[in-house]
């Protein structure tokens, strides 16, 4: 599967990307703003994503919509601070599949890439 | 009943073999009226196995067989033949047979999926390797059945009734479901939840806010896209504070939530009830446990730049007062607990001022608060108990009087005697202490005002050294406040800027006297103001000017409006007086409106008594 990681920052797009030791993501494609996010997802089609919420240009929200739009079926992750639970729950009613919250640790997330993998492979059998 | 005596031991592993089983058997080839004569020597037999020389060939039940014989022509027809021939009455369908070791609720369930013709006969099952067969009785296998579940429903009713946590089921539309461990009901405060909508639950609980967004996280637990696990740490309802009610204490509650399958299906929701008051009080008290550390930190920092001897002097004056304020907070001084308080609001009035002076700001904001609280106590009566408001605050001024002390034994002790200081002598700090205090009321007062003093510090006696400051720096704030104009309202007037306070200090010899004198050229005394707030205050009418001007030096009396950290609270001047004619001597005021403001204080030079 492939990963598409969407963070503003150099050094949390990294530490995600360290942490991808899953045998079944095989690619990792990366965007620091929201448009960035949405454009490569529109050419790429990866099946999973991680998204922070505050970005610049367009916001993690918004990008999550749209990728929805593009392809219900994509695994989104979101991966933020925790500042507001409204924006969290937002985030689940417009598609996102769980919420890691910001500061993480490199298990947490490869943990929570593994899931995100595993749910991603069972919504495809259905 | 017979027929009861072996449901007691029931288990729900119970097997068929625990029921009571009937091999009664008929070839084929039996008559009908032998049949019936069976059935007349066993009255609980609720049916025979007929066989041929093949095997089983199926059952015949007695109700089966009565409802036969019972049509008209029924037993005619069936005494005199052969059962075997009439099978096909009795029976349709495949032969089911159930093995003995066959849980009884997975028994039952089989058998009612029977045909509905054969669903009341009694049920065939094999033991010894299926060798023979016998009958159980249709009821025997029901009741067994529900005396099972209800053997299960007495525990759960059991659990849900001991468990402390809080656990109720909801549905995809937030329904709560019938059964919920009672603890829900103690929690929550709520009865007969049955049936009710969580969401509504929460609104009532907790508010619009906080229900709404619980309402969003269950849509998202029972939304098959979202992953169980990687939602735990959002979940909004993990801590929250219920709004206070009157009449219901303080609460905080925690809301846990798990999804509930069938199959891959998600059935309902979980959700766990808990309170979490305690918790969340003993991570407050933590909590203020470390600021107070980092107070502690700030009240170090703020000491080591203070005058070391006016520190040292300060503290224990604290500390004597401290005391001071106890004496009086137990046995008010005159038996009057209004006089108590009074006195002690004084004193801390006093402490805060000179607090504010040297530097302690620590000490200057929670004088401050325990001023608060005085007032407070003040106008809302003096009855019985009211005294006992100030035992914390005492406490806590106590507390940091000693822990003050305790920072400077250490913090000397590091130092140690390494760099002696020179020992300057205490009247000398006044006057910079002034000058330091003018310029932080005229920033926060918007008033610009300058210092004077007219002095030579050897005139003034040791033992004045303490009233003599206090005094100054309570005419000071004072002046500062109330006398004083803003910088614009002196230049309309056409006065100068900035305002001058002015202290002087004279040795009366011939007359054995010590003159303070301190003044201002600020707006001077409005006695009409004076005397409209007197009548408020004490219902004082017609006084003249004279008596105007003293009653600013009684307790309780101020013409500010508001009350902040300056003045306000109507505190200052009755102190001064109080300490000054405890030493033998007087304080008089002189004004003239517009102009000035001077206050005289004049004390004994052999000073006849401590305070």
């Amino acid at each position: 599967m492939r990963l598409l990681i969407v963070d503003d920052s150099l050094v949390v797009r990294d530490a995600i990307q360290r942490s991808v030791d899953n045998g079944t993501i095989t690619h990792v494609l990366r965007a620091g703003d929201g448009e960035e996010a949405v454009s490569i997802f529109a050419r790429e089609r990866p099946e999973l994503v991680t998204m922070d919420l505050t970005l610049p240009r367009l916001n993690g929200l918004e990008a999550i919509r749209r990728i929805r739009e593009t392809e219900p079926r994509t695994s989104i992750l979101v991966i933020s601070a925790l500042n507001s639970h409204r924006t969290a729950m937002e985030a689940l009613a417009l598609g996102a599949c769980g919420f890691l919250t910001k500061p993480f640790t490199a298990r947490e997330i490869s943990e929570a890439l593994d899931q995100l993998a595993q749910h991603a492979a069972s919504q495809s059998q259905w | 009943m017979a027929a009861d005596l072996f449901l007691p031991s029931l288990t729900p592993q119970s097997t068929l073999a625990e029921l009571p089983t009937w091999d009664v058997r008929l070839p084929v080839t039996a008559r009908g009226d032998a049949f019936d004569e069976v059935l007349r020597r066993q009255p609980d037999l609720p049916g025979v196995v007929v066989f041929d020389t093949t095997g089983v060939r199926g059952a015949i039940s007695r109700t089966r067989f009565h409802q036969v014989i019972s049509r008209p022509f029924g037993g005619e027809i069936v005494r005199p033949r052969a059962i075997g021939a009439l099978l096909g009455e009795f029976s349709s369908g495949d032969l089911m047979i159930l093995d003995v070791n066959m849980p009884v609720q997975e028994a039952l369930r089989e058998s009612l999926a029977r045909d509905k013709s054969m669903i009341y006969e009694p049920v065939l099952i094999s033991t010894n390797g299926g060798k023979d067969v016998r009958l159980v009785g249709f009821t025997d296998l029901l009741r067994a059945d529900s005396r099972i579940s209800s053997l299960r429903n007495q525990q759960m009713q059991e659990i849900l009734a001991t468990v402390q946590e809080g656990f109720l089921l909801v549905d995809r539309d937030h329904r709560i479901a019938w059964e919920y461990s009672r603890s829900v009901e103690t929690i929550l405060g709520r009865s007969n939840l049955a049936g009710c909508s969580l969401t509504e639950l929460l609104r009532d609980l907790l508010g619009s806010e906080a229900a709404q967004l619980g309402l969003k996280y269950l849509e998202a637990l029972f939304n098959p896209n979202v992953i169980e696990k990687l939602v735990v740490d959002i979940n909004p309802l993990k801590s929250v504070k219920v709004p206070e009610h009157p009449g219901r204490p303080r609460q905080h509650l925690g809301f846990a939530f798990r999804r509930s399958f069938e199959g891959r299906e998600i059935r309902r929701v979980l959700v766990r009830v808990e309170d979490r008051t305690r918790e969340v009080e003993l991570a407050a008290e933590l909590e203020e446990q470390e600021r107070q550390a980092g107070q502690r930190v700030d009240l170090a920092m703020e000491m080591m730049q203070v005058d070391a001897d006016s520190l040292t002097d300060y503290l224990t004056r604290f500390l004597v007062e401290v005391s001071q304020i106890s004496r009086l907070r137990s046995q008010p001084a005159g038996g009057s607990t209004r006089a108590a308080v009074d006195a002690i609001f004084r004193i801390l009035h006093s402490l805060k001022g000179e607090a504010g002076v040297i530097g302690l700001r620590s000490f200057a904001q929670r004088l401050h608060r325990a001023e608060d609280v005085v007032a407070s106590v003040r106008d809302s009566g003096t009855g019985q108990g009211s005294l006992e408001r100030l035992d914390p605050w005492i406490e806590s001024l106590r507390e940091l009087g000693v822990e003050a002390r305790d920072l400077i034994v250490r913090l000397s002790a590091l130092v140690s005697n390494k760099a002696p200081r020179e020992v300057t002598s205490r009247p000398a700090d006044i006057v910079p202490a002034l000058e330091a205090l003018i310029a932080d009321l005229s920033t926060r007062l918007g008033k610009a005002a300058r210092f004077v003093a007219r002095w030579n510090p050897e005139d003034l006696p040791v033992a004045y050294g303490s009233v003599v400051r206090e005094s100054l720096i309570q005419l000071t704030r004072n002046s500062m406040v109330h006398g004083v104009e803003t910088e614009r309202q002196r230049r309309q007037a056409g006065k100068p800027v900035p305002a001058v306070l002015q202290f002087a200090l004279r040795r009366h010899e011939a007359e054995g006297q010590l003159e303070v004198l301190f003044q201002d050229d600020g707006r001077g005394l409005d006695l009409d103001q004076i005397r409209c707030r007197a009548r408020d205050l004490f219902g004082s009418e017609d006084l003249d000017d004279e008596e105007a001007a003293q009653i600013i030096f009684e307790p309780g009396f101020s013409t500010a409006l508001t009350t902040n950290g300056d003045a306000g609270r109507g505190v200052g001047l009755d102190l001064v007086r109080d300490r000054v004619e405890s030493l033998g001597g007087m304080v008089l005021v002189h004004s003239e409106p517009g102009v000035f403001c001077a206050f005289q204080i004049v004390l004994p030079l052999e000073p006849e008594g401590r305070s």
